[in-house]
């Protein structure tokens, strides 16, 4: 697994780790989306070990962000570096989601 | 599988690597990642980590598209040229076919900043140098200038 998440109340904290792949992208959006349908509503995402992602990763990410504002929560990204905060600038989804250095 | 050419190749700089894979289940998808990913740290380090990006957008469409794809990786002297290629109907490629310039795409990221999916062909087309569909929309070829 290369996600893991921390969950205390609303909140839940959550660290991607070496690539996220297809594959990886839907066990996260699987694990997410259940987390958010048991109260979850405040989900911050740590891209510090991340080092790859691609259109399936940000989409689920779009869907997160989705989620968590129709509960009126947020998502917030954190440490955001590399490929993956490239991809995020190139595809403009730097002003969809909100990115913190820390 | 790989071939590698004869040393008279590689002293005249004509040095080629190609790489074939066949992806019938979400394990060979597993393996091809990896596989690629080696590909192009050996090949082309410098832009291994956003040409990774194009070549799993174009397996992943024909993957979860048709169930089978296959991906031939191939650099020859300058260019790295990726084929990838199923054996279902396609798609209508007239509007993906048009080669525009890359701020296009970045308008084009910007009117679908909702969208859940749908950006793995704008990825490839601004990543790559050239992204060309066949008519029937069942192969696409990438070309990168190294």
């Amino acid at each position: 697994m290369k996600h893991s998440i921390e969950i205390s109340g609303n909140h839940a904290e959550v660290f991607l780790n070496d690539k996220i792949y297809v594959n990886d992208a839907s066990l996260l959006r699987n694990d997410l989306c259940e987390i958010i349908d048991q109260g979850v509503t405040d989900v911050r995402i740590d891209l510090s070990g991340l080092t790859y992602i691609d259109s399936s990763g940000l989409g689920t990410l779009v869907t997160i962000n989705k989620r968590t504002k129709e509960r009126n929560g947020r998502l917030v990204l954190t440490n955001a570096q590399g490929l993956p905060f490239e991809l995020i600038r190139r595809t403009r989804l730097d002003k969809v989601f909100i990115i913190e250095d820390n | 599988m790989m071939i590698n050419k004869n040393d008279h190749d590689i002293v005249l700089q004509e040095y080629e690597e190609i790489n074939m894979l066949d992806i019938k289940d979400v394990e060979d998808l597993v393996r091809a990642q990896m596989s690629i990913s080696e590909f192009l740290e050996r090949n082309v380090p410098i832009l291994a980590s956003l040409m990774e990006v194009a070549v799993n957008e174009a397996m992943n469409n024909g993957f979860f598209s048709c169930g089978r794809v296959n991906v031939k990786t191939k650099r020859i002297g300058g260019k790295l040229i990726i084929r990838v290629k199923d054996n279902c109907q396609g798609f209508n490629t007239e509007k993906v076919n048009l080669q525009l310039k890359k701020e296009i795409y970045e308008d084009e990221f910007e009117e679908m900043l909702e969208a859940e999916g749908g950006r793995g062909i704008l990825l490839m087309k601004l990543i790559c140098d050239k992204v060309v569909y066949n008519s029937r929309g069942n192969e696409v070829l990438l070309m990168k200038r190294i």
